[in-house]
């Protein structure tokens, strides 16, 4: 993986305080965590103490290469399709059509399952799973973040 | 009009990657969709097509967009941008930026890009922008410009805050060389983004814009709220400040109406 994408993702880090960041292209993985006190610590909370992005070094670049460990938060036969950017999720192409997945619906990793629009660029969103819809974890119209979990999906 | 040619757009227009294959349609729906199609099917990075007239030209969240026969200049570039996902707010911006660099070039008029997706002129809106990415990388940005509508093409709710590049400019303007100069304007920019060289991106952008520093009402699907724009950023925030003091963020996607005040 070239070293500039690396580069690229740690300014990604620091500019939008992620303490955690996984990408994956063409069978490589990797993923890049910063050690803060508590990278738990409810964003946006003004009584906790912000950690302090930027002036912490970002750890040591863990590389999983091929891709194959399975994401470890996820309850066992789940998976999550996780929202790659920040904007507004919609569920379905526009306002009079069907969404693109409901619940039970079974997708492939090919599967279109939202449109995470940021300014008006309309990004469809593939399941990269295959599975069976469990849950729709968003409203359609909300704001999302970056990594934020969109849908459940049963796996096993 | 005369129908725009894919081989006298291409003669001599020297740019790297936008236009290295061009298509000109007649009529489509949707030149987006067209575009879609064409990337999936293996349209090189930079791929034009272009529509005398869309039947079904759309805005964002199915809004329709009037593209009549021959009065503007209706396209979808289809793009690989090696960029992360995260920076795909980025494509509206160059082709927000674009437009008034080629409106410049051929008759001297000054647009101006009211955040996030439209150009105008005056105070009247010229162009839109709206891209799609369905494979990422792999996207598609469409551009609907405005060049000489024939009275009465738009619908009258549209008429009244809309215009053309040669209404404004107060003759005929020839859509080829105006095409020409949109297709480098893009290619440089597009060019810099694949460089890396987001913040004059970002600069010229801000430069070209008719809201920053301006009192705008933005009307979002929880209401609308006022304030002076403080701040712009590519990715896709602005900032207000708002009466009484303090800061409010508006994401350019949550915007269903942008007014810019008098003051």
């Amino acid at each position: 993986m070239d070293l500039k994408i690396v580069r690229e993702l740690i300014a990604l880090m620091e500019q939008h305080d992620l303490s955690e960041v996984e990408v994956e292209e063409e069978g490589h993985r990797v993923r890049l965590r910063k050690h803060v006190a508590d990278a738990r610590a409810p964003v946006g909370n003004p009584a906790a103490p912000a950690p302090a992005a930027g002036r912490v070094p970002a750890a040591p670049v863990a590389a999983e290469s091929p891709a194959g460990a399975a994401p470890a938060k996820e309850a066992p036969g789940t998976a999550q399709v996780k929202s790659p950017m920040v904007g507004t999720f919609y569920r379905a192409p526009n306002p009079e059509a069907a969404p693109f997945v409901d619940v039970g619906d079974k997708l492939t990793p090919e599967s279109v399952v939202c449109i995470v629009e940021a300014m008006k660029v309309m990004n469809e969103i593939k399941a990269e799973v295959a599975g069976v819809v469990e849950a729709v974890l968003v409203e359609n119209g909300e704001a999302v973040e970056f990594g934020q979990a969109l849908f459940r999906v049963r796996t096993a | 009009m005369e129908p725009l040619n894919a081989e006298e757009i291409a003669r001599g227009l020297g740019t790297r990657r936008i236009g290295r294959e061009i298509r000109c349609l007649e009529s489509v729906p949707s030149t987006n969709d067209v575009g879609a199609e064409w990337a999936a099917d293996g349209a090189p990075d930079g791929a034009v097509v272009l529509a005398e007239e869309q039947t079904r030209g759309r805005g964002r969240q199915g809004r329709s967009w009037a593209s009549p026969r021959g009065g503007g200049l209706w396209l979808s570039v289809v793009l690989r941008p090696t960029i992360l996902r995260e920076d795909s707010a980025y494509l509206t911006v160059l082709g927000a930026l674009a437009v008034p660099e080629a409106i410049r070039l051929e008759t001297g008029l000054e647009a101006r890009i009211r955040w996030p997706n439209d150009v105008l002129l005056g105070e009247r809106k010229v162009a839109g922008v709206l891209a799609e990415i369905r494979d990422f990388p792999g996207a598609v940005l469409g551009i609907g410009l405005d060049v000489d509508l024939p009275p009465g093409a738009l619908p009258p709710d549209v008429a009244e805050t809309a215009t053309s590049v040669a209404r404004e400019a107060g003759r005929p303007v020839p859509r080829l060389p105006l095409l020409r100069s949109l297709l480098r304007a893009l290619d440089e920019g597009y060019g810099r983004l694949l460089a890396g060289e987001r913040e004059p991106i970002e600069a010229a952008w801000r430069a070209r814009s008719a809201v920053l520093g301006r009192v705008v009402r933005v009307r979002e699907p929880e209401g609308a709220v006022e304030g002076r724009v403080v701040d712009l950023e590519a990715r896709g925030g602005l900032t207000l400040e708002v009466p009484g003091g303090g800061t409010r963020a508006v994401r350019g996607e949550r915007v269903i109406r942008l007014e810019v005040l008098p003051g």
